[in-house]
């Protein structure tokens, strides 16, 4: 892995839906190997800024470069060979509720590799293992709770072993403790399988314990970037009150 | 400027100051787009339908939730009509002694055009509103995008196998209904209404042509690919939670019902 390399970069991103501006022009670089966290509040455009990299969502104007390769103007085969190298984690978990655990996992092996039936079952046990849910490969995913879906969430998505993987929200309704193993886990993602990763969160506990490097989203642009040191530092009055959870003294005025 | 000026007309403050056109402009706009989304679906349907890989396992399953799930519906719709029908046209040719042609009419009534429409507005309101539901919650979940990311397109996943099954299943349904719409029929005429059951065979097959059994069933598979693709046209442009799987719902089943009658008058005027 080489250090300081850029591997995705967002170029002055615009996108509105409707009236409603939500990203107005956002620039950021994710170097190869690092886990990006972009914080922000609700609305401000963090689940946007995360679809547009994988291509969910076209831009208005500017763009998203992964690997050098501008993900909007990707014919649909392209776009599908370089989705292949994404792994993504819904706020939801998003799994598919007409199949159990094993084929949610094995959805993207059954379809897009060359493993035998009997080498995809190996995949999703270790898969499983790997986000420290092993033998639950028969359950349907009604029977699991909020954290197990998350955790076969992850577990899907790291089945095609991706460079890069997204987080939405990872630790969003979970109670701390289990938020704790999420971000144990997207660490241990990290260390293990060296992937660059971009999560997007509200949750000043996990970007801190997570993140390489932080930025906030604010009114569709990037206000700061900088490591968890110099975040909590910062010297910017909005960065500074969102990290420490403060309501401002317009949404008090609101309010009254 | 054209964006400036539709950013005015599209203005809600606008709409209420000013007047009703704007509204009605606005509805065409959005009718216009709608149409527009669903012939790119029915394209992107028919492109991925000839692409491997072919999801057999899918398919067989939607053909059994469209057609063998929907077989109690059916029958008894076609036998009730049947028998209706019968009653009826019985009760008419009495007026003037010409009760011998009600196996004629019904057979003909049936197979070109009750047993087609009503098995495939029965199989919207059972199927495509199930559809619409299915894939509006997918939608709305997430799960829509979650196919996205694991690199396979919705419209192969989702709407490829419940299209083929609509194609293939209503018209067998279709089949399914002419017999018994036909043998309910006979059962209120020779059975309710004393008609003799020779003369009524008789006035059924000599006066029924293969070409009424056939057009129907063009018809019904015509009207099976149009339901299937608007439930799931309807499931994928589902937005904003449980309401919008609601709306989804009702709307697949209103437009894919008001789409297989209209389609049924230009079909039969082509299949003349």
């Amino acid at each position: 892995m080489m250090a300081n390399e850029t591997y995705i970069q967002v170029v002055d991103l615009y996108k509105s839906f409707g009236f409603k501006k939500v990203l107005q022009g956002l620039n950021l670089d994710i170097q190869r190997g690092e886990t990006m966290v972009v914080i922000g509040g609700s609305g401000s455009g963090k689940s946007v800024l995360l679809k547009h990299i994988i291509g969910l969502l076209t831009p208005d104007s500017g763009g998203v470069f992964v690997d050098n390769q501008e993900v909007g103007r990707l014919n649909e085969k392209k776009l599908d060979l370089l989705r292949r190298r994404f792994g993504m984690l819904f706020q939801g978990a998003a799994l598919f509720d007409s199949l159990n655990v094993e084929d949610n996992i094995a959805f993207a092996l059954n379809r897009h590799s060359l493993l035998s039936p009997g080498e995809i079952k190996i995949r999703v046990t270790q898969c499983l293992e790997m986000v420290g849910m092993p033998g639950i490969e028969k359950l349907r995913t009604s029977e699991l709770s909020g954290g197990m879906k998350k955790r076969v969430g992850l577990a899907r998505a790291i089945a095609l072993q991706p460079e890069i993987i997204l987080y939405d929200e990872p630790t969003t309704g979970l109670d701390p403790i289990m938020s704790d193993v999420i971000n144990n886990l997207i660490r241990e993602m990290q260390e293990k399988l060296k992937v660059t990763s971009i999560a997007i969160t509200h949750d000043m506990v996990s970007a801190y314990k997570i993140a390489d490097r932080i930025a906030m989203l604010y009114e569709g642009r990037i206000e700061e970037v900088g490591t968890p040191e110099e975040i909590k530092n910062t010297s910017l009055p909005i960065v500074r009150q969102f990290i420490r959870g403060e309501s401002s003294s317009t949404h008090q005025g609101v309010i009254q | 400027m054209v964006f400036a000026l539709f950013e005015k007309l599209t203005n809600p403050k606008f709409l209420i100051e000013h007047n009703l056109l704007v509204i009605i402009l606005r509805r065409i706009h959005i009718f216009m787009t709608q149409l527009g989304e669903l012939i790119l679906l029915i394209g992107k349907t028919l492109k991925w339908m000839t692409r491997r890989p072919f999801d057999l396992n899918l398919i067989v399953r939607q053909m059994e939730e469209v057609g063998y799930n929907s077989l109690p519906v059916v029958l008894i719709t076609s036998i009730f009509t049947g028998m209706v029908f019968a009653l009826n046209s019985f009760e008419g040719f009495h007026r003037f002694g010409a009760e011998s042609l009600t196996g004629t009419v019904v057979g003909l009534a049936i197979t070109r055009e009750l047993a087609p429409v009503l098995t495939s507005l029965m199989v919207a309101g059972r199927a495509a509103s199930a559809m619409a539901a299915e894939i509006g919650t997918m939608k709305v979940t997430e799960q829509v995008d979650a196919l996205y990311t694991l690199a396979t397109d919705p419209v192969k996943y989702l709407v490829v196998p419940r299209v083929t099954a609509g194609f293939f299943m209503v018209p067998i349904l279709t089949a399914v209904a002419d017999f018994f719409g036909i043998i309910g029929g006979y059962m209120v005429s020779v059975k309710l209404l004393g008609a003799n059951p020779y003369i009524y065979i008789h006035s059924t097959k000599s006066f029924l042509e293969n070409k009424d059994i056939i057009g129907g069933l063009i018809k019904a598979s015509a009207f099976g690919f149009i339901l299937a693709v608007v439930g799931c046209y309807k499931g994928l442009a589902t937005e904003g939670g449980a309401e919008g799987v609601g709306k989804a719902t009702t709307g697949a089943v209103v437009i894919s019902s008001m789409c297989v009658l209209i389609a049924d008058f230009f079909l039969t005027k082509m299949l003349m």
